[in-house]
């Protein structure tokens, strides 16, 4: 891995290589470059997580020209088509050095083995949404309760902002969870579920389900759950599976000729 | 379909909405939300679906969602743990590992 | 606009004409008339609907529909009792406006013009007198006007289908193709209405998706003539969802004795008799010229052909046999919508040509005062409530309306009116304006439909910029629907104005501005209609660059023998290439392609490729009419087999006058030979009336030559079918064959032998044929190079796609990019022309004016918060977004924004904004409005 990424800073196939440093024995997010080869030792494949590919994007947005080469895994590969379809990067300008998932007492059937299952608490059990739950698991509850549970969710949000600042896939300059239109500052919790829903409508097409958010969020929000929601659908509408490929953008699709109808009212019950 | 004064415009409003539905269902915020084509010369059809809608969000009742303009506490508690327990199997099973990452 | 009125007499010359009209009295005042309904509503005298074709009733004062332009209503005299017995006046008392007017009379106008277009359209055939269908005695034998009426939300069973004599929804439905068409003994219509095949396919369609039950459906049918653009997909569809189509014409309907269901006798293919019930039958009833049109024809001196129709020429589409008297639509032949329309521009084309010197040459500028910079003030808002006489007043307390607004936020000025829309508020509004120093205005009334235009002129005179504008619509959506519960009424009204109020405050003012057009056009493409879209170009005086890939002139048309009437096509194409080459406002470039295209309406530049450089144009506009192509097949032994050739082949042995011609005792023609199969799925249009023409020819040649045509459904539409008549009169045999069992050809020699199955003997025949002629599909060049560089669609055949299939057929979505010929479907001659005629006249539309004005409610990208994502630029439906590579962010040309909103629903950074209506105006209003 080493002698790769050191052809490659020599060789001019990328400027810069992002992976991590052992520093003091904990893998952190690192810049190698040419000019310091000699840190090459350090870099490892870490079990942590950190979106390697937003460091990308800021690095690009900064200086357009630069070509970086990155560690990836299937999330990161993942992020990275989005944010092709997306204009953030180049793939003409982006190398990675794919390495396997971390190792994970899972590994055999995950898709991201390090997440470990959530440990839900028997308090959450009964008045929030587990973290761990299937979605159609959700849909046994009827509309009161899904409703009551995910808003027992939201009401303990901090607006730390935490989900979207670890986000790969989050690149906009100013953003819409801090537009005093729609969110109000010095308030807590926010506005719910607004805050939230409008989060869960900006990952359709883009959330590459990493998880990192959920990871990130301190008050274990349900995040992963609701995004993997929202592109569940989008893979039904708009037949578009997200993150799968470099060169569709569910924005083609979004004008296409379409078979569905307008649901018809139900007068009686509720029509999901 | 495709009719549109805005060429393909009413289909990507069909599936925006549609996500939309989905997505406030999952949420438990079902049939709050309506879309119907109605050309300027269907009136009656206008009258009835606005009229049908009408009826469907009133036995909906009132905005399950909290304003916290005063009581932040009371507000929350008019939509915190409510229908609890009514619906049978309203406590999914905990889910087994594998099948949550398959 | 006159309307009730009808031209008497037309004499002069073209480009001086005197026009004499007969304008019948209204008796309402159409200034006064607020087209409130009121009149109607009281009027006590019901009358036979003829909008509903009789299954309805309206009133003696009326609008004919409810989207009637103008939107006034009239006095029906021959029903009202006041004009019949003296008394009633019941309109005029509680008109709230004023507008009924009894003394009304009849005027003559005499207009002075330089050309007349007439389209005067057509009746539907009256089956009454077809007493074997029984419809003046059945009353579930039904037209396919009234059936139409029947499946409208607005008919008489607002949509839901049911029969007329009891009500009830029927669940089995037959359909008689040419009633009153292709029937020279029960009627003299010898030709084939063109449009009714399709409009029974679409009904037998709709009334399935209007049924509960599985409605079953049944065509009778002689030959399915669905040539159109995408209407064999559609027929195809048809048959999967379950339409029965059954080859016969029908020989009678009967009642059945105890019901009031309808026997029908029919003779299927296999000549067995057949009985069938039904519970409702619809004719569907061809295309007529009314019995008016046809006397004043007569009275101009107008040429008609037997049928009524214009007698006009394949190359003069439009053209009538009076010089300054235009025709279109189905005056000029049975046609349906996109054909209509593509003649109507057309029409204006040819009509305004004599004419372009006096361009511009009457009109007038108004004076504007100057627009008042109002960004650095605090809003101060004026509302205006109006009481529209009774229509809001007599249920909305509008004084309390009015104060209410008083006390609404930055409002500082408060009027109620009886009428806000008249010209005396209009005065009054723009000196408050003024003397208040508004600088943003309310108006509650009625819609922004029809009055927002009017009081945004007010502004203007006030010096207002006139987005700084909003209407509340507390009459149509509020009055009018609550009429029965005022306090409910009164409080919507106030929700209303608050919530035009609160976006009032935030409205800023939107400029436009005018950018130069270049007045000279670019045509792709010079076979027929790429000359003669150049030609119509040249001729209204506007500069044509005519860009053409190969080294002739013509295209498809040198290839042709005779069109369909009998002209010489190749005489006609020289004298169109000289006067093209000619002409000194035309620049030909033979041999030459399109490299590069940039810009947008009004400002092009192209780079043509020529044989020698490569040149740079500036052009306003851009005609594409790069045609199609004759499908060369590989089977039945095409191009291995001297005697089997494709149509374009064989006129081409017409033309040399070829002695095997003479020779050939038996002729066979195969119908759609790529054409309506698995490659091309589509009719191409044109092969039928060619092999009856070619077949014909023959004939003529040598009467004694056997020729047979192996179809699969004759498509001689309109007046072609007078050609097959012709071609069966003069021997010519029919024969039908199968997709699925299409006729065999083996090498015989200096012959082919074609075996063919005939349908109604039941037998295999066979044919040593001399000639075989094969009726090959017209495919596309599949262009997309072209269209890329002009960004416009192409469908799934190849076939440029236009803006709209049956309103703008010769415009695309991008603005100044016109269409006409065989690139956007196969076409006849006559056809060609007339699109290209139209597609001239809609680029005239933008040549004739200096500049364009851009601007107003388009998109505009913040390029600060954009962060180059570009989801903007993939979901408009107008290409008008565009990246700026060296900053990274989207830009909209307002040229071609048309504020649909899309990329502002889209961008996830809310850079794009929706000028007019952007989030924070929006949010504003969804908060005045739950703010009750």
């Amino acid at each position: 891995m080493q002698d790769t990424v050191k052809a490659w800073l020599e060789n001019g196939t990328i400027d810069v290589f992002l992976g991590y440093k052992k520093v003091d024995n904990h893998p952190l997010p690192h810049c190698f470059t040419k000019a310091r080869l000699e840190e090459l030792e350090d870099l490892v494949v870490s079990p942590d997580r950190y979106p390697l590919e937003k460091i990308a994007t800021h690095m690009t947005t900064a200086k357009p020209e630069v070509k970086i080469g990155m560690l990836a895994r299937d999330c990161t590969q993942r992020a990275l088509n989005v944010l092709y379809i997306w204009n953030q990067l180049d793939p003409e300008k982006i190398q990675t050095l794919n390495v396997n998932c971390c190792p994970s007492p899972l590994k055999e059937k995950a898709d991201c083995s390090y997440l470990r299952p959530a440990t839900v608490g028997d308090y959450k059990k009964e008045k929030g949404v587990n973290n761990a739950a299937l979605l159609e698991q959700l849909s046994e509850y009827g509309q009161e309760e899904r409703l009551g549970r995910w808003m027992y969710e939201f009401q303990k949000c901090i607006k730390c902002y935490g989900c979207r600042n670890i986000c790969p896939v989050c690149f906009c300059k100013e953003c819409s969870l801090e537009h005093e239109d729609l969110i109000k500052t010095g308030a807590l919790p926010p506005e719910i579920p607004v805050f939230h829903l409008i989060r869960a409508v900006h990952m359709a097409g883009r959330c590459i389900d990493c998880g990192l958010c959920e990871e990130a969020c301190p008050m274990d929000i349900p995040l992963r759950l609701l995004y993997r929601k929202v592109n569940d659908i989008v893979a039904q509408v708009f037949d578009y599976k997200t993150g799968t490929s470099a060169s569709q953008s569910p924005f083609n699709i979004l004008g296409d000729s379409v078979t569905l109808e307008p649901k018809p009212i139900q007068l009686t019950g509720t029509d999901s | 379909m495709g009719d549109c004064h805005y060429l393909y415009g009413n289909y990507m409003t069909i599936k925006r909405i549609t996500f939309l539905q989905e997505l406030l269902t999952f949420l438990g915020l079902e049939g709050r939300i309506h879309l119907a084509w109605i050309s300027s010369a269907e009136a009656q059809k206008f009258v009835q679906v606005v009229t049908d809608f009408t009826e469907k969000v009133r036995a909906l009742g009132p905005n399950p969602l909290p304003t916290f303009s005063h009581n932040k506490k009371a507000a929350l508690s008019s939509v915190l743990g409510r229908g609890m327990g009514k619906t049978p199997g309203s406590s999914p099973p905990e889910p087994a590992l594998q099948e949550v990452y398959p | 606009m006159l309307t009730l009125s009808e031209v008497t007499d037309i004499s002069g010359e073209e480009g001086n004409l005197q026009v004499k009209v007969l304008q019948h009295p209204r008796f309402v005042d159409m200034d006064k008339c607020i087209a409130c309904g009121t009149c109607a509503e009281k009027c006590p005298k019901k009358v036979e609907d003829q909008y509903n074709a009789g299954l309805m009733k309206r009133k003696a004062i009326y609008v004919p529909y409810s989207q009637t332009v103008p939107l006034k209503y009239a006095i029906d005299k021959d029903n009202c009792i006041y004009f019949q017995k003296g008394k009633c006046r019941a309109c005029e008392k509680f008109c709230p406006a004023g507008a009924i007017n009894f003394e009304d009379t009849e005027k003559e106008l005499d207009l002075k013009v330089g050309s007349v277009i007439m389209a005067p359209g057509f009746t539907s055939f009256d089956p009454s007198s077809q007493d074997t269908y029984g419809y003046a005695a059945l009353p579930n034998v039904v037209t396919s006007l009234e059936f139409e009426r029947i499946l409208s939300a607005t008919g008489p069973f607002m949509g839901h289908l049911s029969r007329p004599s009891d009500k009830s929804e029927p669940k089995k439905i037959a359909w008689f193709q040419c009633v009153g068409s292709r029937d020279m003994n029960r009627c003299d219509n010898g030709y084939c209405s063109s449009v009714c095949c399709m409009y029974a396919v679409k009904q037998t369609l709709i009334a399935k998706e209007h049924s509960d039950v599985d409605l079953d459906c049944t065509v009778f049918f002689m030959d399915m003539r669905t040539h159109g653009k995408d209407f064999d997909r559609y027929y195809e569809h048809a048959q999967e969802e379950g339409i029965r189509f059954i080859r016969s014409r029908v020989h009678s309907a009967e009642p059945v004795p105890g019901t009031d269901d309808v026997l029908v006798t029919y003779v299927d293919e296999r000549g067995h008799q057949e009985r069938e019930i039904f519970h409702m039958v619809v004719l569907s009833t061809g295309l007529e010229i009314d019995e008016h049109v046809v006397a004043l024809s007569q009275r101009l001196g107008i040429e008609l052909d037997p049928y009524h129709f214009v007698q006009s020429d394949t190359f003069h589409p439009v053209a009538t046999s009076v010089s300054g008297i235009y025709a279109c639509g189905a005056f000029t032949g049975p046609k349906d919508i996109p054909q209509s329309v593509m003649e109507a521009s057309a029409a204006a084309c040819a009509a305004t040509q004599p004419l372009a010197v006096s361009r511009n040459t009457q009109t007038k500028t108004v004076e504007i005062p100057a627009e008042k910079d109002v960004t650095r003030e605090p809003p101060k808002i004026g509302v205006f409530v109006c009481n529209c006489g009774i229509n809001i007043g007599g249920v909305i307390r509008v004084p309390e309306v009015a104060e209410f607004a008083g006390t609404l936020p930055h409002v500082v000025y408060v009027e109620e009116n009886l009428f806000t829309c008249s010209q005396d508020t209009q005065d009054k509004m723009t000196a408050v304006i003024q003397e208040q120093g508004l600088n943003r205005v309310v108006v509650a009334a009625c819609t922004p439909r029809t009055h927002e235009e009017l009081f945004q002129e007010t502004l203007i005179n006030a010096g207002l910029n006139k987005y700084l504008f909003e209407m509340a619509n507390i009459r149509n959506h509020d009055s009018w629907v609550h009429a029965n519960d005022p306090d409910a009424a009164t409080q919507k009204a106030k929700d209303l104005v608050r919530m035009a109020v609160a976006k009032a405050g935030l409205l800023s003012p939107l400029h436009q501005t005018d950018l130069p057009v270049h007045q000279s056009a670019l045509v792709v493409g010079a076979g027929v209609a790429g000359m003669t879209a150049a030609l119509s170009l040249a001729q209204q005086g506007y500069p044509v660059h005519l860009v053409e890939k190969s080294g002739t002139f013509g295209g498809n048309a040198l290839q042709l023998h005779r069109a369909y009437q009998g002209e010489d096509v190749s005489a006609y194409v020289k004298k169109l290439t000289d006067e093209v080459s000619a002409h000194d406002r035309i620049t030909v470039y033979p041999e030459s392609t399109i490299q590069g295209v940039d810009g947008f309406i009004g400002n092009f530049t192209t780079e043509i490729q020529t044989p020698d450089t490569t040149e740079t144009i500036a052009h306003g506009v851009a005609i594409l009419a790069t045609g199609a192509r004759e499908y060369k097949p590989d089977e039945y032994l095409y191009g291995s087999h001297k005697a089997v050739l494709t149509h374009s082949e064989m006129d081409r042995l017409f033309m040399n006058d070829d002695p095997r011609l003479k020779a050939a005792q038996n002729v066979v023609f195969i119908q759609c030979v790529g054409s309506r199969d698995e490659t091309h799925p589509y009719c191409s249009k044109v092969c039928c009336t060619h092999s009856v023409e070619s077949a014909l020819e023959l004939k003529r040649r040598n009467p004694d030559i056997n020729v047979y045509v192996l179809y699969r459904d004759m498509r001689t539409y309109g007046k072609r079918e007078d050609l097959y008549r012709e071609a069966r009169k003069a021997g010519i045999l029919f024969v039908r064959y199968a997709l699925q069992e299409k006729p065999k050809i083996s090498d015989s020699g200096d012959q082919v032998r074609v075996v063919f199955r005939d349908p109604i003997l039941d037998r295999e025949l066979a044919v040593e044929a001399d000639f075989l002629c094969l009726a090959t599909a017209i495919v596309s060049y599949h262009d997309q190079t072209l269209a890329q560089f002009f960004k416009v669609p192409m469908d799934a055949d190849g076939w440029f796609l236009e803006a709209h299939q049956k309103l703008r057929p010769v415009d695309f979505a991008n603005d100044g990019v016109f269409l006409c010929g065989m690139n956007h479907y196969p076409k006849p001659l006559d056809e060609s022309i007339a699109q290209a005629q139209a597609a001239a006249s809609r680029a005239l539309t933008v040549l004739a004016m200096d500049t364009i004005n851009v601007g107003g409610v388009v998109c505009h990208i913040d390029p600060d918060l954009c962060a180059g994502c570009l989801a903007c630029m993939n979901v408009c439906p107008y290409g008008a977004i565009s990246e700026d590579k060296e900053k990274n962010v989207a830009e909209v040309n307002e040229a071609l924004c048309k504020g649909c909103g899309a990329c502002a629903a889209t961008c996830p950074c809310e850079a794009a904004i929706l000028m007019g209506f952007n989030n924070q105006e929006i949010y504003a209003q969804i908060k005045g409005a739950l703010a009750a």
